[in-house]
């Protein structure tokens, strides 16, 4: 399986890539964040509407919202950092996962896996139209399956095992593939948002990049549009589902200041602000808002170099261990996480399916030991470890934080730290730097391996591979849901013995809304936002 | 006076191609690469590759600059290289943003300073010394946190301006003048302090001259004599200032912009250079380029007004 997607790096203005790029947030003229999403319960479904909006039909005025940043295009295949805030206003995906985790029916109105995993079936809900008044069909979700699958589009990453797009009558159709392909659920829903499809029509036009044509409850009004700073949403007159419809219009305003949002929020300007960062809470508690913290970033350092190919130390699983033991996480997440932070031992949160309890107390502080460990290894005196790093999300603290904390066990940090973020992926992924802060987002354990440490996976530019972790990938590729967790503990605790990163704090990102709008829902099960939930209070 | 503007202009004319080509080459050494930051982190090396020859981006850097300058005497500024729209689409929609700002700022900052300037001359005792130092206070916040203070006061605290965002003027003239009154305040107090102590040297020594001395002897009103004489007199110097904070407050927008999240160049630009989206810049650097060159015209037909020996001469 190769996907990501969710796993959002916590990087302002990065779009999701192509091969299986990040859907995502970020913050702003400082930050970003990060966002990803949880898997959970996937059911087959039938029948009903979508479900999960909050207010039962009741339409209000304007709602106005901050985000931290600005999609480099509209179009749902391309996606980018904060995507999601503008692609769920006007694209109702397949498939809706409510905020209790469940998965309901969106353009689909059922659907269902063949013998395997290999085959999954889709029934399309009758009477649905485009934006530009074009019916939704099998032949159009086919034709949208094949605008994704371009290179550099979602689906070539979260479908490359699809063999054929089979369709069955004019509202069914079958996807076939050449190994097992579970959670289509999740790929088909918000989080990875294939299953958002825009008319047949926009695409041969190529317009989808600056207009909107989907099935949702609204569209972009692109005369009111400024690209980059404002997006105006209205109705979009054929949805389907009108109590949906919760606000005449609805205007996305890009603030990349923290401060600028919060103050916008204060003073009743804005309703909502996306991907705040957790320093935001205070002030804004004060002031009578509301927040929930939907969203946790991991932050740690990458240990890129796993076979000492450039920096021979980094090779020895000793020296990694003694990265580790040398590194006073709590004091770290402290800081890192303005007083919210969790340190962390493994590359999962508390909470996430992949984390393991039993490793929480794996890499005590303890420079005494990483000395020792240094010594066995060869390096009694420690060594050089250039890392590169970006001024986002509080990587640069890290990296800083990191000199001074390895400096007490002989090891020398050089941090190299950029401004510019697409320098930092260019240098990250370059094979230049033995090693890397790294932030981001939680991900399915099914999507780990490939995401983050598997020899494809973005931040593994030296390509190391162990034979453990493929195998246990292979089995949770084909896994029961109940399975996962218990496999995807066993590929945390490889991770850790082999120290392969050295995590430090889980820090959470926040939504800030006024009391006067409901439905700003995140739970555990469904950790993202969505915007055509919310809606007028009272 | 059409000589006057056809020399000046013809004299302008190098900048526009020397500022873009030293943008050009600045842009170009910023680390970076806009088809990595399009592709995010798990594009492979291989979607990287076509990105970057889709995007032209493996031509040598002077090929593209000569392409680059080829369109743009054609009036084609390129297409952006993140937002995939025409340059110049992106920049006039946010060119009435950043005029607002600009213009709304040397007016204030006009209109008070040459008050303050003149108060400051004529008041030489405690109220000419209150004034120089309201002036120099105002030179020495920094603009971002001025722009704090007044959110906070008049945006959060008594809700009397919008904090953020922008309004159209063809949407909502009064709307309009609301959303720009704190970020053009913000820009213009440091333009106040230093126009009203140039005006006060320069009336100064206007007032220290013998043709005061006998306008005032021959019976003229004092107010004609500071209106009439010694302000035209000053003024020169005071609209040589008066440009230069203009054009010094193009750049300003760039922090002001961002306080305010206003959808105008100088946030634009920001985001053009973290993106690496070198059309983009060079786009900016055009229409700022512009915008000197049509005030230092503007200051140049003031001069000849004010003074007709600079048309002689």
């Amino acid at each position: 399986m190769t996907q990501d997607r969710t796993r959002l790096l916590g990087i302002p203005q990065i779009p999701r890539a192509g091969a299986g790029g990040l859907r995502t947030l970020r913050y702003g003229s400082a930050m970003l964040a990060l966002i990803a999403a949880s898997v959970a319960t996937a059911c087959s479904g039938s029948g009903g509407s979508s479900a999960d909006l909050a207010t039962g039909g009741r339409v209000g005025g304007t709602l106005t919202v901050a985000a931290p940043s600005a999609p480099s295009s509209l179009d749902p295949a391309v996606g980018q950092p904060a995507n999601e805030t503008y692609s769920d206003l006007a694209y109702t995906p397949l498939i809706v996962q409510a905020s209790d985790g469940n998965y309901q029916p969106g353009l689909a109105e059922s659907w269902s896996y063949g013998p395997d995993n290999e085959s999954f079936t889709i029934k399309l809900r009758p009477g649905v139209k485009f934006s530009d008044g074009t019916a939704l069909n099998a032949e159009a979700v086919k034709a949208w399956i094949a605008h994704e699958m371009k290179p550099g589009n979602g689906g070539a990453s979260y479908l490359a095992t699809l063999k054929s797009v089979d369709v069955t009558g004019p509202l069914t159709l079958t996807l076939k593939f050449s190994s097992p392909a579970p959670d289509l659920e999740m790929v088909f829903g918000q989080i990875l948002a294939l299953g958002m499809i825009g008319s047949t029509r926009a695409v041969q036009a190529g317009s989808l990049a600056k207009e909107t044509d989907g099935a949702g409850p609204y569209m972009l009004d692109a005369g009111a549009t400024v690209s980059g700073a404002t997006y105006t949403y209205v109705p979009n007159p054929y949805y389907w589902d009108k109590p949906a419809v919760h606000w005449s219009k609805v205007v996305v305003q890009v603030i990349a200041s923290p401060t600028a949002a919060l103050q916008a929020l204060q003073s009743g300007q804005v309703q909502v602000a996306m991907d705040q960062p957790v320093t935001s809470v205070p002030a804004a508690t004060k002031s009578g808002l509301k927040y929930v913290d939907p969203l946790t970033l991991l932050l740690g350092l990458g240990i890129l170099d796993r076979s000492g190919k450039i920096d021979k130390p980094l090779g020895n699983v000793q020296v990694r261990q003694a990265l580790n033991y040398a590194i006073n996480r709590s004091a770290l997440a402290k800081v890192l996480g303005s007083g919210y932070g969790v340190p962390i031992t493994q590359m999962a949160a508390p909470g996430w399916d992949s984390y393991d309890a039993a490793l929480a107390k794996a890499y005590p502080y303890d420079p005494a030991k990483a000395k020792q460990l240094l010594a066995a290894a060869g390096y009694p005196h420690g060594f050089t470890l250039p890392v590169v790093s970006v001024a986002a999300v509080g990587q640069d603290l890290l990296a800083n934080a990191l000199q001074g904390q390895l400096s007490a066990v002989g090891i020398t940090v050089k941090p190299d730290i950029t401004t510019n973020v697409g320098a930092y992926f260019q240098a990250m992924s370059s094979g230049t730097y033995p090693a890397a802060t790294l932030s981001f987002g939680e991900l399915p354990a099914a999507f780990d391996y490939e995401d983050l440490y598997g020899p494809a996976a973005a931040f593994n530019p030296f390509k190391s591979g162990s034979t453990q972790l493929a195998a246990l990938d292979g089995k949770l590729s084909s896994a029961s849901a109940g399975a996962e967790p218990t496999i995807a503990e066993q590929m945390q605790a490889l991770l850790v013995d082999q120290a392969w990163f050295v995590p430090v704090a889980a820090t959470p990102l926040v939504v800030l809304y006024q009391s006067n709008v409901t439905g700003v829902n995140a739970t555990p099960q469904r950790n993202v936002v969505y915007m055509t939930e919310i809606g007028p209070a009272g | 006076m059409l000589s006057l503007i056809g020399r000046r202009l013809a004299l302008s004319l190098p900048l526009l191609v020397i500022v873009p080509t030293v943008t050009f080459l600045l842009a170009a050494l910023i680390p970076g690469d806009v088809a990595r930051t399009i592709l995010g982190t798990d594009a492979t090396q291989a979607q990287y590759l076509q990105l970057r020859q889709s995007l032209g981006l493996n031509e040598p850097l002077l090929t593209r600059y000569f392409t680059w300058l080829g369109n743009a005497l054609h009036g084609n500024l390129g297409t952006s290289l993140f937002w995939q729209q025409p340059v110049t689409s992106l920049l006039d929609s946010r060119v009435p943003v950043t005029l607002s700002l600009v213009i709304g700022a040397t007016a204030v900052a006009t209109a008070v300073g040459v008050v303050f300037g003149v108060v400051a001359a004529l008041r030489a005792g405690v109220v000419g010394k209150i004034v120089d130092a309201i002036a120099m206070v105002g030179l020495a916040i920094p603009n971002f946190f001025l722009g704090l203070l007044l959110v906070t006061w008049f945006a959060v605290t008594l809700r009397a301006f919008p904090a953020t965002g922008y309004v159209p003027f063809s949407q909502s003239p009064g709307d309009w003048l609301r959303s720009i009154v704190l970020p053009v305040i913000t820009l213009a107090v440091p333009g106040i302090a230093v126009i009203a102590k140039q005006t006060r040297d320069a009336m100064l020594e206007v007032l220290d001259r013998p043709f005061i001395r006998t306008l005032r002897a021959a019976g003229v009103p004092g107010r004609s004599i500071i209106g009439k004489h010694a302000l035209r007199n000053a003024a020169i110097p005071v609209v040589t200032v008066i440009g230069l904070i203009f054009i010094g407050s193009l750049s300003g927008t760039v922090l002001v912009e961002t306080v305010f999240a206003l959808p105008g160049l100088g946030g634009l630009v920001v985001q053009a250079t973290s993106q690496h989206d070198l059309p983009l810049i060079q786009g900016v650097a055009v229409y700022f380029t512009v915008a000197v060159i049509c005030v230092n015209l503007l200051v140049d037909l003031t001069y000849s007004w004010l003074d007709p020996r600079v048309r002689v001469s």
